[in-house]
């Protein structure tokens, strides 16, 4: 790292996708021997000095969290829930839409063109080593789309002679489990991983009698048609022959789950399903000292089938195959780490809703990143042109910081991003829905600084930020009464504060780490239909905490965390809100052999047995669920 | 300055603000000075709607516009669900006085003595409405009423003995109110998920609510003692297999209650004819043949039924999602169905060619309804079976459309 490194804690070896070389005397631009830190990270490797959090899965072991929960405990991020377990959903960063959050899984975006979001349960749990969670316009650096920032999950390294297996079992029928392995030699490594999840999703929870009275008597209920399945396949390998270097991914994921509904309108008879098999080869060489190329290949081919039981229902289906080619250099010369690409790719979906469109992006970028006075100062512009389809956009950032004193410094950005309109924007015609194929792109713009520590006691960074939303997508009246069509209509502002801590300052007491996560996100509409101007922004909670305490005394440890989501308004007119909400978990896990590491561990989540909680669309989320999970696997690197 | 004229300054200052507040003019709440007389700019011919403006030899002044004859008042309350607003129209259908701003999507009304009440759809709140004499203004004690939830669908209000009984679409219930208790929402009566309950009628001590959800096409009976449902009648025999018959709306004469049927398939499109079924309210079944009746080749979908003596007037009129023409509408008209004997009769149909009426009032013999097509409002005469005046009350936010989905009588 080049700026006030992270203290090394743990040490292990990680490939990233999309990961940008470093400096002198490091490995090729794609080898990262790098510090592992079993604490939240900054900066992310795409976007050197922008506002990040690095989530490392390894903290959170036998907890059986997903991708969404992972990237919750980062400032500024807000998940969108549908359900427990194996349910929908998606994430919005400083206000955005799900959509204005780019989603990667090893680089490969996994935004479909059919628009909304990605749904990050398809994405299996036991496949993540980390979540990269980036904020702030950063088209320049993930691509068109990225309006409210990104989230690019890494997942596990292929590493020679690691291996492991997990099985958790626990309330509502909750079973998962996985197995994985590393081979290979001095030149190559293979990891193959296989995992399994499923869950009867049947909790209890509270609902109110009579939804529309107020204080109305809550009766319980036990949550039906809510299961879910969902299995996968991971391949990734790295093979280096003399200077060049390849490395490869497969994924192999397929899902299944039923659909319930609110409580007040269940859908017993609902379901979805849906896979997705995505890959990428790459293939790098050190040309010259200091000088390195890469050429990257990768494809997505995606399925989803979704089932709305009768009267009044059907059937979607939904086929998005996309595939591409990248090429990339990168030049390190003086102070300058100079990185410039192309892309072009194809993207065809197909869907019994919105018809068969195909649409071709282009892309070219230039990043520098300047280091000055001896790593006092660092500077990183960027700028990236895209042409998806027929809208061709200019995304920008220039980020810095500098070391102000000692552990302190200061980073600062300001961005420019753009979302080019969804195929479901533009042509689908369902019900009372209208096409737009007059949309013009979303785009934002944002700024944000901080003030961070990065030294002996921890990490810790405190700042504000500002996003200016411009002709974001919402649906009006369409031309016929009784339609909807969407609209350019939409201008808004986000403001707020993130602050962020990790702490293992007291590790002599028994391991005793301390992570604290903060955002407060103030919202308004500027631009929209009368009675909307001056609200806020619907599911956009105003204040969001995230607080974890654990130790680790040695051959066992435990945990406790918090997570706090403030008030919540429900309607454009600010009328309707959620109430705020307080999930406490905690969990417990001793090792019970060293080689090989057999663990066993225990986890709560909703301790408090909360079982009025629900999403802010109304979906009730479980109650107090109680998980066991026993690992065995090859001994921890830095074991005796 | 010298310092005698130093002294003299704040004694001046004082003398003129004495001045001042000797030539103030005090005037009511509704009034405002113009040319320092107390007038009011509503009624004011020589200051009509603002200080100065004089209306021409034979005009009045109303609500803040020189007008002329009928034009000078509010006959009809047409609710703008586009714009979120309650537009008044005099009989002519000549907007009357200032758009009033209500919350999201304006959909039903109800008078409750002096105040009109109006449903919105789409923030699930209803707005309390006063007439003064600047016209139409929020107003009541309270003036908003929120019914909770996670989603936000109402389409129907009706009163009752003072009490408001409000469709919930998004829970599938009957939402009962009193105003001005404390909490105003006193009791739910659910009738299921999707069941999407639409207008709502009353007899004796019971309320019938048209539920309009596929699968469901019943109307459910509410005792309003206990606030209980206590039966559900089948509709879906009326119509043909396949066919949904999609209740809407609802008036009871006699022991009769006539419901509105859509008739549509599963794509929404007709069915067939527009239908009205009959429930005998005295055993909540279906009455006897014929039943359902058949409204006739010129109605399809009727959407809006109201009474005018013994006669029903059922309004008619279908276009797909797609339609971008007036031409495209088919089955619009004016159908009268004699309710008065044994045997319902239904007359020849008025046609309303190139719109589509739903909702419809009598207000002093005028039958008004709103076009669901344009935002204009069709005044009807009922004796001579002709539209009489056409005028456009909810004008549409540019590139979208505008819909009346209700119209109140002005008071």
């Amino acid at each position: 790292m080049r700026l006030a490194p992270a203290r090394t804690v743990l040490a292990a070896l990680a490939v990233t996708w999309g990961r940008m070389a470093l400096g002198a005397g490091d490995p090729p631009p794609v080898v990262l021997d790098e510090v592992v830190i079993p604490l939240p990270r900054a900066p992310a490797p795409q976007d050197p000095t922008a506002a990040a959090t690095v989530v490392e899965a390894e903290r959170f072991a036998g907890e059986l969290k997903g991708v969404a929960e992972l990237a919750a405990t980062a400032p500024g991020v807000s998940v969108r829930s549908y359900g427990g377990l194996g349910q929908m959903s998606t994430l919005s960063i400083r206000g955005s839409n799900a959509a204005g959050v780019r989603v990667l899984l090893d680089g490969i975006p996994l935004d479909t063109a059919a628009g909304g979001g990605v749904d990050l349960s398809t994405i299996p749990l036991h496949w993540v080593d980390r979540v990269e969670v980036v904020r702030g316009a950063e088209g320049a650096y993930f691509g068109a789309g990225a309006l409210g920032g990104a989230v690019n999950v890494v997942t596990l390294p292929a590493v020679a002679g690691k291996w492991g297996a997990e099985l958790t079992g626990g309330s509502f029928g909750t079973v998962s489990a996985v197995a994985d392995a590393g081979v290979g030699g001095d030149r190559w490594a293979l990891l193959l991983a296989a995992t399994g999840s499923s869950t009867t999703g049947d909790f209890p929870f509270l609902t109110p009698i009579s939804p529309s009275v107020p204080q109305s008597p809550l009766v319980e209920q036990i949550r039906q048609n809510d299961a879910a399945a969902q299995g996968g396949l991971l391949v990734k390998g790295r093979f280096t022959p003399g200077p060049d270097r390849v490395d490869g991914v497969a994924q192999l994921s397929w899902g299944w789950r039923q659909l319930p509904g609110v409580p007040s309108a269940p859908t017993p008879d609902d379901w979805q399903r849906g896979g997705r098999a995505s890959g990428a080869l790459r293939w790098s060489r050190p040309l010259a000292s200091g000088f390195t190329v890469e050429a990257i290949a990768s494809g997505r081919y995606e399925v989803l089938d979704v089932y709305a039981a009768p009267p009044g229902g059907g059937a979607t289906d939904q086929r998005d195959a996309a595939g591409g080619a990248e090429a990339r250099a990168t030049w390190e010369a003086g102070p300058s780490l100079l990185k410039a690409g192309a892309l072009a790719s194809l993207e065809r979906l197909d869907s019994t809703a919105s018809g068969d469109h195909r649409r071709p992006t282009l892309a070219a970028w230039v990043a520098d990143d300047l280091t000055l006075g001896e790593d006092a100062v660092r500077i990183s512009p960027a700028v990236r042109v895209d042409a998806v389809g027929p809208y061709v956009g200019t995304s920008a950032k220039l980020g810095g910081a500098a070391r102000v004193s000692g552990p302190w410094s200061i980073r600062a950005s300001a961005g420019r991003s753009f979302r080019p309109p969804s195929f479901s924007e533009l042509y689908l015609v369902q019900g009372p829905f209208e096409p737009n194929p007059d949309l013009r792109p979303e785009v934002a713009w944002s700024v944000d600084g901080a003030l961070v520590y990065d030294g002996p006691l921890g990490r810790a960074s405190a700042g504000g930020f500002g996003v200016l939303w411009d002709d974001l997508i919402v649906y009006e009246a369409g031309r016929v009464p009784g339609t909807f069509k969407p609209q350019n209509t939409l201008r808004a502002s986000s403001a707020g504060l993130e602050v962020e801590l990790v702490t293992a300052a007291a590790r002599s007491l028994w391991g005793l780490q301390g992570q604290l996560s903060y955002t407060f996100l103030a919202t308004e509409v500027l631009r929209g239909v009368p009675g909307v101007v001056g609200n806020a922004l619907p599911q956009r909670p105003r204040n969001r905490a995230f607080a974890r305490a654990s130790i680790d005394p040695g051959p066992a440890g435990a945990h406790l965390e918090a997570q706090y989501v403030g008030l919540q308004y429900l309607d454009s007119r600010n009328i309707h809100s959620a109430p705020a909400s307080l999930v406490v978990n905690a969990g417990a896990f001793a090792r019970i052999l060293r080689s090989p590491e057999v663990r066993i561990a225990a986890e709560v989540k909703n301790l408090l047995d909360d079982r009025t909680l629900q999403d802010g669309f109304g979906y009730p989320l479980p109650s107090r669920t109680v998980l066991v999970t026993v690992s065995v696997g090859s001994p921890p690197e830095n074991s005796p | 300055m010298s310092a005698r004229i130093a002294r003299l300054v704040p004694v001046l200052l004082l003398l003129s603000l004495l001045a001042a507040c000797k030539a103030e003019v005090v005037c009511t709440t509704q009034q405002v000075t113009c040319g320092g007389q107390c007038t009011s700019l509503a009624s004011d011919p020589a200051n009509c709607g603002t200080c100065g403006r004089t209306c021409a030899a034979g005009e009045s002044c109303a609500l803040g516009l020189c007008c002329t004859g009928e034009n000078c008042f509010p006959a009809v309350y047409a609710a703008c669900f586009n714009t979120d607003s309650v537009q008044g129209a005099s009989s002519l259908l000549v907007p009357v006085g200032a758009p009033v701003a209500v919350d999201d999507g304006p959909i039903s009304f109800a008078w409750r003595g002096p105040s009109l009440w109006v449903a919105n759809s789409l923030s699930s709140t209803l707005d309390s409405m006063k007439e003064t004499p600047v016209g139409l203004q929020i107003g009541g004690t309270p003036s908003k009423v929120k019914i909770d939830g996670t989603k936000f669908d109402l389409e129907y209000v009706a009163e009752r003995d003072a009490l408001l009984y409000v469709s919930n679409a998004a829970v599938g219930s009957l939402v009962i109110i009193d105003p001005v208790a404390t909490p105003p929402v006193l009791a739910e009566v659910p009738f299921g998920g999707f069941s999407f309950p639409q207008g709502i009628a009353f007899s004796g001590n019971k309320a019938y609510v048209a539920l309009n959800g596929f699968g469901f096409n019943s109307v459910a009976v509410v005792d309003l003692v206990t606030r209980t449902l206590t039966k559900t009648i089948d509709l879906s025999g009326l119509v043909a297999p396949g066919a949904n018959a999609l209740p809407a709306r609802m008036v009871v004469y006699g022991n009769r209650l006539y419901v509105t049927l859509w008739n549509l398939d599963a794509n929404y499109f007709p069915a067939g004819n527009g239908l009205l079924a009959v429930v005998d309210t005295s055993t909540d079944r279906l009455a006897p043949a014929p039943n359902p009746i058949d409204l006739g080749v010129s109605c399809k979908n009727p959407g809006g039924i109201a009474l005018l003596g013994g006669t029903a007037w059922v309004t008619c009129g279908f276009f797909a999602f797609t339609a971008t023409n007036p031409a495209e509408i088919e089955g619009a008209a004016f159908v009268p169905v004699d309710v008065s004997g044994a045997i319902p009769a239904v007359g020849p149909a008025a046609l309303a060619t190139g719109t589509a009426p739903g909702p419809i009032v009598f207000c002093n013999g005028k039958g008004y309804a709103g076009d669901r097509f344009s935002g204009d409002v069709l005044r009807f005469d009922p004796t001579t079976m002709s539209i009489t005046a056409r005028g456009l009350v909810c004008p549409a936010i540019a590139g979208m459309s505008s819909y009346i989905p209700d119209l109140a009588c002005a008071q």
